[in-house]
C-alpha cells in the first residue's frame, strides 16, 4: 500500500463517522517497509497536492521516519524541488507491505490488516 | 453457458484457476484491454496533467495495466483475493485493495478525477450472503462513491446487465445518489460485440456520448434515406391517387403473360379480356 492510497482512505464502519481519518500505521515487523522505485511525474504531484491531507501526511511521513516535509503545504506552482522529490519519494515509492491500519476514532478502534501490500477493507456483516 | 453470476458469489467464483486464465488468455485480455481503452475514452480526461483514478473490479489489474500505460495513476479494488494475488505477481503500478463495493467506497470526498469499472457492476445485483439485499448494496455504493469523487469528474462501468429490470435497477440508484447521465450502447445490432457502459456523472450535467454502431455515414445515411422513402409512399397510398384500381386491364394482361411463361393453360386475349361490365342494378 502506497502513502498515497493510505492519504485517501477512511474507516468505513457504519457506526464510525467522525474522527475516523487517517488509520494509524502498526508495523507488523522492521522490514515490513519496501521501496519500489519508479519516475518522477511532477505534473501529478502538482495535481493532487490540494487533494492530500497534509497534516496528516506529514504526521505518517514523520512517525515512520521517511524524510522531512515542510509544516505547511507548498503551493503547486512553485514547489521546490526537494520537496517534489521527497513527496514523490513518500507518495509513490514508499510500499507498506506489512502493518495493522488502526481507526484513530477511540471508539471504534477497528484495525485493517494489510498483508503483502494489500489491505483488507472487508467489512462483517455488523459493521455494514 | 450459464453466467458466472449464477454459479457462485464472485470471491469464490473468481478461483485460483479462474484468476490464472486472466494471465495466460489472450483473448480475455485483448478484450478486457479494448474495453478499458473505450472506458476511458468515454472518461473524457483532462489532457493537461495525469489523473487519479478507481478502477472497481479491478481483478489481476489487466485494465489497470491500460491505465497505467495512458500515464495514469489509479488504485484498484476487488473482493476475490485470488484475483489480487495475480496482479501482485504481475506486479502492476496501481495499489490493490481487497475490498467489497457492496460495502461502500471508502475514500475520502473529491478524491477521484474519475471511475473505471470493466465487467463488475452485474455482481452487485446478486445476493450471495442471507444479509445482502442488492438494492440497499446499490444504494451504499453509489451514495459513497459519488462523495468520492472530484465535482465533473465521471464514472464509466462496462457491465452485462442480465435483465432490462437490472438495468432500471442500477440506473435508477445511482440516480437517487445524484449521479446524472446514463447507458451508452456500442454496436447494439451485433450479439457479439454489443456492449453497455454505463455513464455516470458526479455534479454536472452533460449529454451522454453517442454508442457506437459499427456503421459507416455513408451507411447511415442510405438507413435515413430508406426511412423517409417508406414514409413519403405510406402517404401517398392513403390518397389513393398513384395506385391503379384493381384488375384493370392491364394488370390482366400482366397476369396473363406471367402464366404463359410459367406454362400454364391460359385463354388468348380478345377484345373481351377484362372488359368493363354494364352497370347492374
Amino acid at each position: 500500500m502506497k502513502l498515497l492510497t493510505h492519504n485517501m482512505i477512511q474507516c468505513h464502519v457504519a457506526n464510525c463517522k467522525s474522527h475516523n481519518f487517517p488509520l494509524k500505521i502498526v508495523l507488523a515487523e522492521e522490514n515490513s517497509i519496501e521501496n519500489e522505485e519508479c519516475e518522477m511525474n511532477p505534473d501529478f504531484i502538482r495535481h493532487m497536492l490540494p487533494k492530500l491531507e497534509w497534516s496528516a501526511l506529514k504526521n505518517t511521513v514523520d512517525s515512520l521516519g521517511l524524510g522531512n516535509l515542510p509544516e505547511k503545504v507548498p503551493s503547486p506552482d512553485n514547489i521546490p524541488l526537494e520537496t517534489l522529490a521527497v513527496l514523490h519519494h513518500v507518495l509513490l515509492e514508499v510500499d507498506v507491505k506489512n502493518c495493522q491500519l488502526v481507526c484513530p476514532n477511540e471508539e471504534c478502534n477497528r484495525s485493517y490488516p494489510v498483508v503483502q501490500g494489500i489491505p483488507n477493507l472487508l467489512l462483517t456483516k455488523d459493521e455494514v | 453457458m450459464s453466467r458466472p453470476e449464477h454459479q457462485a458469489p464472485p470471491e469464490l467464483f473468481y478461483s485460483a484457476t479462474e484468476a490464472k486464465k486472466y494471465a495466460v488468455n489472450s483473448r480475455m485480455q485483448s478484450i478486457q484491454t479494448s474495453m478499458t481503452q473505450r472506458a476511458l475514452e468515454l472518461l473524457n480526461l483532462s489532457a493537461d496533467h495525469p489523473s487519479y483514478l478507481l478502477d472497481i473490479g479491478c481483478g489481476t489489474g489487466l485494465s489497470g495495466e491500460e491505465l497505467t500505460e495512458n500515464g495514469h495513476f489509479w488504485v484498484g479494488m476487488d473482493i476475490s483475493p485470488h484475483m489480487l494475488a495475480q496482479g501482485l505477481d504481475r506486479g502492476v503500478e496501481g495499489d490493490l485493495l481487497w475490498h467489497d463495493m457492496g460495502q461502500g467506497v471508502m475514500f475520502r470526498p473529491g478524491t477521484f478525477d474519475g471511475v473505471v469499472s470493466i465487467s463488475a457492476l452485474q455482481w452487485l445485483c446478486n445476493a450471495d450472503k442471507s444479509y445482502h439485499v442488492p438494492k440497499q448494496r446499490l444504494n451504499k455504493f453509489f451514495t459513497t462513491l459519488y462523495s468520492a469523487m472530484k465535482r465533473g469528474a465521471r464514472a464509466v462501468f462496462q457491465f452485462y446487465p442480465e435483465t432490462p429490470q437490472q438495468m432500471e435497477l442500477i440506473t435508477q440508484s445511482a440516480m437517487k445518489a445524484g449521479f446524472t447521465g446514463g447507458a451508452v450502447v456500442d454496436y447494439p445490432n451485433s450479439t457479439k460485440a454489443k456492449k453497455i457502459f454505463l455513464c455516470l456523472f458526479a455534479g454536472v450535467g452533460a449529454s451522454v456520448p453517442k454508442g457506437l454502431d459499427g456503421m459507416s455515414a455513408e451507411e447511415k445515411k442510405f438507413q435515413s434515406v430508406a426511412f423517409v422513402e417508406r414514409a413519403k409512399s405510406k402517404s401517398t397510398r392513403k390518397h389513393g391517387s398513384d395506385r391503379g384500381s384493381v384488375k384493370s386491364k392491364d394488370w390482366v394482361q400482366a397476369k396473363k403473360e406471367r402464366g404463359r411463361k410459367q406454362g400454364k393453360d391460359v385463354r388468348h386475349d380478345s377484345k373481351f379480356t377484362a372488359r368493363n361490365r354494364k352497370p347492374k342494378f
